[in-house]
């Protein structure tokens, strides 16, 4: 017997943006992607190309690596989250990579970003990604320091005062920045708690 | 002003789930993505080679600067970075494993002195045995204390490092 509650997702009409500066990285996601239904890919190799790409693809969700040059994954995050002729400030975005410690996970999340993939992905993780994303829409918040998707994932925004504190609270805890590596288990906590 | 403004966006994402309810993984789309993965390895044990032999030149070059070229480390640390993000999701875990190792070493050496040289020489000889021994999985046995001698090498290096500090 079916369950008439239980939901599927439905990738085909999806428009994903692939930043990568390595083009075999683009290529195993791009072949997962495209397993998983998605028809609408673009790919791009730098940071500045895939910023140009999305003033005519409107991105559903981006994938950007972190490690490249000359801007780095998380100087494009926040070009996306903070720049004035940004198309979609709100975009989702997945991080990929190697960086597990936990200075990096804090500075990723910091840069606005929604996920974050430890390398080397499988099809599952990245899949499992998708449905977190499409299942918990986020609420953004805008303060002095920061812009970018609630970095507490709710369902219902908290009253104003309580989300202040709390976003006061996520500023300090950077001084706690290590080089601890974390597990992806961890990575997720510390991205969803 | 001060304080947080909250914003709820539009979910552009909304049709992108049939049904309200919890999504769940569609165990046969994710099987067709494993086999796809599967699919690339044959050209995952060509490229990696490509990347192996730059690996190789490199530090052949690094070598020959006596370990003092900061933009050749740098080049270096790229390409070993990318091998560790790759070998995973291939079957090579422990290639990711060694190659995570050295990555670390890199990670912000300006230079390399004699014996950081040989460090480096060593990881490198273990990710071209990986690949041409065909080690899947973690090695086993084999693979552990692979991973030990190097951690132990990496280990001497680095207190050889802060004894000269």
């Amino acid at each position: 017997m079916s369950d008439a509650t239980q939901s599927r997702y439905v990738l085909d009409n999806m428009n994903v943006l692939v930043l990568d500066d390595n083009r075999h990285m683009r290529s195993l996601v791009q072949s997962i992607l495209h397993a998983l239904g998605v028809k609408n890919i673009r790919e791009a190799g730098d940071a500045a190309e895939a910023f140009k790409e999305l003033q005519h693809f409107h991105a559903d969700i981006i994938i950007v690596d972190w490690h490249m040059e000359p801007l780095d994954g998380l100087d494009f995050v926040r070009l996306v989250r903070t720049a004035k002729d940004s198309p979609n400030p709100y975009v989702p975005i997945i991080m990929l990579s190697g960086y597990t410690e936990y200075r990096r996970i804090t500075e990723a999340r910091d840069a606005g970003v929604n996920e974050f993939l430890a390398k080397p992905i499988s099809a599952k993780a990245l899949y499992q990604r998708f449905a977190m994303i499409i299942d918990n829409p986020r609420s953004f918040i805008r303060t002095k320091s920061y812009f970018g998707p609630d970095r507490r994932r709710q369902n219902l925004g908290p009253p104003r005062g309580v989300a202040e504190r709390r976003q006061e609270e996520i500023d300090k805890q950077d001084d706690q920045a290590s080089d601890q590596a974390l597990s992806q288990d961890d990575v997720e906590a510390l991205l969803n708690d | 002003m001060s304080g947080a403004e909250i914003i709820k966006p539009p979910n552009s994402l909304k049709n992108a789930k049939s049904g309200s309810g919890p999504g769940k993984l569609d165990n046969e789309l994710l099987e067709r993505a494993e086999k796809a993965v599967q699919k690339m390895e044959v050209s995952y044990n060509e490229w990696v080679k490509d990347d192996l032999d730059e690996i190789e030149m490199v530090l052949k070059d690094l070598i020959a600067a006596d370990g003092k070229d900061n933009a050749l480390i740098k080049q270096l640390y790229r390409v070993v970075f990318d091998t560790k993000g790759q070998g995973g999701s291939f079957g090579y875990p422990l290639l990711t494993q060694v190659a995570g190792s050295l990555a670390d070493f890199l990670n912000d050496k300006k230079e390399l002195n004699q014996f950081g040289l040989e460090v480096a020489t060593a990881h490198v000889s273990s990710m071209r045995a990986v690949i041409k021994e065909n080690i899947r999985d973690d090695g086993g046995a084999t693979g552990v204390a692979l991973v030990e001698s190097l951690q132990t090498l990496v280990a001497k290096a680095r207190a050889e490092e802060s004894d000269v500090a």
